[in-house]
């Protein structure tokens, strides 16, 4: 019996002057179709994040405990792996008083962290009645190269445990 | 901002991991003095986004098996292929060489089986030839660990029965599809006495009585009789078993885990920066992010985020509740915090 | 049908930590290979082991197929495609040509 056609062959055979056929992808290779919905592509795509800031002073000034000093990010196509993680080391940070994360909702590859931070007294007379102990901005970036160096110290240790447990096998 | 985040941490002594047992396909060990976020963190990781390598599209020539081409290419997913030194590999949708496919991104796996004798003919992973040039001498090649060096079995063939298909093996990670999984298993353990409360354990009537202790219940201190509980007390020795599934070794898996979050903070650290760089207003802080820095996603053919046809509460469509907004929401947009600055406080 | 490739619920794998001189000679030279495997390649060796009288559960120790998750994919598979491969249509047709 021979083998049914196969898309391989249906290629071979197909008329040359069908100019929409040599157009086309090869058969073993369909059009890529990225899905925007993919979890696995932010690893890829290119990384977004984006910044809902208040930056009224007025109110700031009015209300203490808002604005300036707070802000929230908006991480596309990440989740608790980075959330929760970068949520602990920048509260770790003494100028933060606030960092909360929230994945709005599950279907939805969006994480958002909420940063607000200390602020002090402005200066009498310069007309600063408040300024902040640093930003939201610089709290997550502290945060984001802590965590990287976090990273690197385990791996330091793992690499050292390994080296250990080898020649405790050899004795 | 000058504090040392380790030493906050822990008294001076830092994160340390000591390996209780190791094999060729496993790894046991325990890291302490880490914060239990990151120790999940960690374990999350390596379950889901470390990147391998499987077979990801199949092209059948032959197929007279009485098994549907999609059931088998579904079982040439699932083989196990070499992925050491996936680095060496780009992912095929972001490979700068080629517009579909190439050596550099992909492995191409060749197998031809017909059944000639009375005989069922079995077809097994070892009848897998890797095809062409492959980016490093390991990536692709199919694990085989039994002692007959056969592999998982594939299909079946009477007599007359062929099988000729050509497989492409891509680089991927478990989050997209489980066939691209490091590990079949991770096992994650802290507090074996549940001194923390963090579960409630079910029972008849006594739950030391009914539970067995836990592997662990050795390493850690029992509860005294009658301790008060310590209400500040924090996870810190989290043991972990990860076992590989043959395409990476263990210890590379942990690795390259750490390594996939590092990159992961680098690329929104860049992202934070340059946002720094082009507006006076800190990231982008305004309200007109949904023309702002925003890129558009890389090869995403033009769709992405722009596309029209997708549009939620958040995806940033112009259309949606925020974009076209002047003012500054946030996703708390209920909260006093989130109001446009046009009717917050003021 | 026929022996899946992987457990359906941990992605597959099992480790056989026999008792045997083997393994006690690897551990000796410091490379402990124990050794892992997706469940389809266990099938065959997992009859073998019955047809030799060992029982089941037994069998899958041998094997290293130690989690649970594991066990039911090769103590529950009935493999059908025995069945199927009964009824080969190029084997009819290479039958009926010969008769004619």
């Amino acid at each position: 019996m021979p083998p049914k056609s196969k898309p391989a062959e249906a290629k071979a055979a197909a008329p040359s002057e069908d100019v929409s056929m040599t157009d086309a992808p090869e058969a073993d290779s369909p059009p890529l179709i990225l899905d925007e919905h993919n979890p696995a592509i932010m690893a890829f795509g290119q990384q977004r994040i984006r910044t809902v800031e208040e930056q009224d002073a007025d109110l700031l000034i009015q209300l203490p405990g808002s604005h300036e000093f707070a802000a929230s990010f908006e991480f596309t196509k990440e989740d608790h792996t980075l959330g929760n993680a970068l949520r602990y080391i920048i509260m770790k940070n003494p100028d933060v008083e606030f960092c909360g994360y929230s994945i709005p909702h599950p279907s939805e590859e969006l994480m958002n962290i909420r940063i607000q931070t200390y602020k002090s007294r402005g200066v009498e007379g310069t007309g600063a009645n408040w300024f902040a102990e640093g930003t939201p901005t610089e709290a997550l970036e502290k945060g984001l190269n802590d965590l990287i160096d976090l990273c690197d110290v385990v791996t330091e240790k793992f690499q050292g445990a390994q080296e250990e447990y080898g020649t405790k096998m050899k004795a | 901002m000058d504090y040392d985040p380790m030493i906050m941490d822990t008294e001076a002594s830092g994160p340390s991991v000591k390996i209780t047992e190791a094999g060729a396909h496993n790894v046991d060990f325990e890291l302490q003095h880490v914060d239990l976020s990151f120790a999940n963190s960690l374990r999350r990781v390596i379950l889901a986004e470390v990147p391998t390598m499987a077979i990801d599209l199949v092209e059948f020539s032959a197929n007279t098996s009485v098994l549907a081409d999609e059931f088998i290419a579904h079982r040439l997913g699932m083989v196990p292929l070499n992925s050491k030194n996936v680095d060496d590999v780009a992912y095929s949708r972001d490979c700068e060489n080629c517009t579909d496919r190439c050596e550099a991104c992909s492995v191409t796996l060749n197998l031809h089986a017909r059944c000639t004798g009375d005989d069922i003919m079995r077809v097994y992973a070892r009848d897998l030839v890797v095809d062409g040039a492959r980016a490093n001498q390991w990536v692709g090649t199919p694990v085989i660990t039994d002692p007959e060096g056969l592999g998982t079995v594939i299909c079946k063939l009477r007599k007359g029965q062929e099988l000729n298909v050509k497989c492409i093996a891509k680089k991927g990670i478990a989050k997209e599809h489980a066939k691209w999984a490091p590990t079949s298993a991770v096992g994650f353990e802290y507090d074996p006495h549940n001194r923390l409360r963090h579960t409630d354990l079910w029972y008849e009537e006594d739950p030391a009585k009914e539970w067995p202790p836990s592997k662990y219940a050795n390493q850690e201190e029992p509860p005294q009789e009658g301790e008060p509980f310590d209400y500040d007390a924090v996870p810190e020795r989290f043991y972990f078993e990860v076992e590989s599934v043959g395409n990476l070794d263990p210890d590379a898996i942990i690795q390259q885990g750490i390594k996939v979050l590092q990159q992961k903070l680098a690329s929104v650290i860049q992202t934070v920066t340059e946002g720094e760089g082009g507006d006076s207003n800190g990231m982008n802080g305004g309200g007109d992010y949904a023309d702002g820095p925003r890129s558009p996603d890389t090869g995403m053919n033009g769709s992405g985020w722009q596309n029209p046809g997708y549009e939620t509460p958040y995806g940033g469509g112009n259309a949606s509740a925020w974009g076209g907004g002047a003012g500054a929401a946030t996703p708390y947009g209920a909260t006093p915090y989130g109001q446009n600055h046009t009717n917050g406080w003021s | 049908m026929i022996i899946p490739v992987r457990c359906f619920s941990c992605g597959k794998v099992k480790l056989p930590r026999r008792k045997d001189a083997l393994y006690f000679m690897w551990k000796i030279i410091g490379a402990v290979l124990i050794q892992v495997k997706v469940v389809g390649d266990l099938w065959e060796r997992y009859l073998k082991l019955i047809d030799e009288g060992i029982q089941d559960g037994d069998a899958m120790d041998q094997l290293g197929c130690k989690r649970y998750c594991c066990r039911r994919m090769i103590m529950t598979h009935v493999d059908l495609i025995e069945k199927l491969l009964k009824y080969n249509p190029a084997e009819r047709d290479a039958k009926k040509a010969a008769m004619g």
